[in-house]
């Protein structure tokens, strides 16, 4: 349904996004997650015909959408901070949007009900959007980009800034919205992605670095911490030998962190008990998302975390 | 078209729900009506043709007077149309719609014109004053208007441009105030350069060559036309471009 190849963008000389390529299927809902300024936006951008690629294409049901005439009102984005004409009231700028995107006015119309109540608008339809708060500024930013019924819809951090319910309120929403159109979601929020989309794709520096469930990535590097009974030098070559070891890290003398890359401690605790070393606690960690991240994504804190 | 439609009566309707709109429309009137009874019509009797034409730098004409409000009003009108959409980010609601930049241009820039033009139904009054004591061809009347809403065109094309650079309406306003004053000050410039540049700055002159010999004076003149079809022409044409460019960058 939506194909990106070799999507890269320029900003200047910076390189904010290159040579991207994935393909997302209909109704899912997938997740952008990286540190600020690692190109989801960008990417999120270029899929909703904002912001132009230096190179690549983007193709919706087999168009590209920066060649001829796009097929835009398929797509409905939410821009990080909700684009709204805060002059207008809520019910004008809905029928605004939903025509500007193809629909007529009365299409507009008998829409817009069903659209006031799936966003929770009841009531503020006939308030000016300069008056509204924060949490329904966001929601009206959500209706303006469904109100047309698209068949995509691209959400750039759709929780910043919302209080605690109105965050679940929004994830009940995005459940919702799945059954009518793919969503693309771009957050920085791990605990958000995971518990919301069905594919994650994270990008570092304009890079797809990981792509796949949570199940995928979490558990891609599985986190082993052993505790010896004793003094164990010598044990590093070994355990650094086996394939299935990524990392190696002495913690203390009888302390060692392993990073694995599949699901096969026992691998390390046969080595371990034929070198006559005593184990004396193991722990494997397999809920990983975050560590994952910040592995994926290089951050100090990942690092400072493993030599600790 | 139905997006060009849609974006000039959203713009309009912005006009009319803001205060802006109708302090600006206050304001002209007001000025203009002050001008008018002390500088076109002023203290010594004078024909009914004179106070609408004027006689020259020491009697200004309605229609001069109306000439400079409008094209100021012009630039106040225009500045916010494109800076306000990149300030508040909402330029990506019509390039996600796949709106066009022309479509914008042309949308923001026809609402513009379409106010100014109300706001010139609004000063009929003025000249319709003269029949009390005088009279005045009603083409006369026409023309000056004619001319007054094609300066209004090329003004507000200028107040696009300006605002479709920066996020700014102060900068805005002030680019535009710069281009106007270079082309309603160009007559000087042609007064002190040779030949052909005496030639070009002159037919540059917005008021002084294409509306006070002219539109001013109830003559139209097909060449006065043109040159306010082409300098209106010419800023849209930019005002995309600078769209388009400015989305690459």
């Amino acid at each position: 349904m939506i194909k990106v190849s070799g999507l890269t963008r320029y900003y200047g000389t910076h390189v904010a996004l290159e040579n991207v390529n994935l393909e997302i299927d209909k109704n899912i809902i997938v997740g952008f997650l990286g540190l600020n300024g690692a190109g989801k936006s960008t990417l999120l951008k270029m899929i909703a015909h904002v912001l132009p690629p230096t190179a690549g294409e983007v193709i919706i049901d087999g168009k590209n959408l920066w060649e001829g005439e796009s097929s835009n009102s398929k797509i409905g984005y939410l821009p990080e901070e909700p684009a709204l004409y805060r002059d207008m009231r809520v019910n004008d700028f809905l029928r605004w949007c939903a025509q500007i995107r193809g629909m007529s006015k009365n299409e507009a119309d008998q829409t817009l009900p069903d659209i006031i109540k799936m966003c929770d608008l009841k009531g503020k339809e006939d308030s000016v959007i300069s008056t509204l708060s924060h949490g329904y500024k966001k929601r009206v930013g959500i209706a303006q980009a469904i109100v047309h019924k698209p068949s995509i819809l691209l959400l750039d951090e759709p929780i910043s800034g919302l209080d605690p319910i109105q965050i679940v309120e929004m994830r009940k929403l995005l459940r919702r919205l799945k059954s009518q159109c793919t969503l693309l979601i771009s957050s920085h929020i791990l605990t958000e992605i995971s518990q919301v989309c069905d594919r994650i794709l994270v990008i570092k520096e304009g890079k797809i670095v990981a792509d796949g469930s949570e199940e995928e990535i979490g558990r891609r590097q599985y986190r082993l911490e052993i505790v010896v009974g004793e003094d164990s030098n010598g044990i590093k070559e070994e355990i650094d030998n086996l394939d299935l070891v990524d990392s190696f890290t002495i913690i203390s003398t009888s302390q060692y962190l392993i990073i694995l890359k599949e699901d096969r401690p026992e691998e390390v605790i046969k080595t371990l008990v034929n070198k006559g070393v005593l184990v004396r606690t193991l722990s494997l960690d397999k809920s990983e998302l975050e560590r994952t991240f910040a592995k994926l994504v290089d951050t100090p804190d990942a690092s400072d975390k493993e030599n600790s | 078209m139905k997006n060009l439609i849609l974006i000039t009566q959203r713009e309009l309707q912005s006009y009319f729900n803001s205060m802006s709109g109708y302090i600006v429309v206050a304001i002209v009137l007001g000025i203009s009506g002050l001008l008018f009874n002390t500088m076109a019509l002023g203290e010594n009797p004078k024909l009914s043709y004179d106070i609408l034409a004027g006689t020259g730098p020491r009697h200004f004409g309605f229609f001069w007077v109306m000439f400079g409000t409008t094209t100021i009003a012009s630039v106040f009108l225009t500045m916010r149309l494109i800076s306000e959409e990149r300030q508040s980010g909402t330029l990506v609601l019509m390039h996600s719609s796949g709106v066009k930049d022309w479509q914008i241009v042309l949308g923001k820039w026809g609402s513009a014109l379409v106010f100014i033009s109300f706001l010139l139904l609004c000063s009929t009054y003025i000249p319709a004053l003269i029949f009390i004591n005088g009279k005045v061809a009603l083409s006369h009347i026409a023309v000056g208007y004619l001319g007054l809403f094609l300066a209004a065109s090329m003004s507000s094309a200028i107040g696009v441009f300006s605002s479709s650079f920066t996020k700014s309406q102060v900068i805005s306003a002030l680019t535009s105030g710069v281009i106007l004053a270079f082309f309603l000050l160009s007559w000087i410039l042609a007064r002190s350069v040779d030949a052909p540049f005496k030639e070009f700055f002159s037919y540059l002159s917005m008021f002084d060559r294409h509306f006070g010999r002219t539109f001013a004076k109830g003559q139209i003149q097909t060449r006065s036309i043109f040159y306010f079809f082409s300098m209106t022409t010419f800023f849209l044409l930019l005002a995309v471009r600078v769209m388009q460019t400015r989305r690459w960058k």
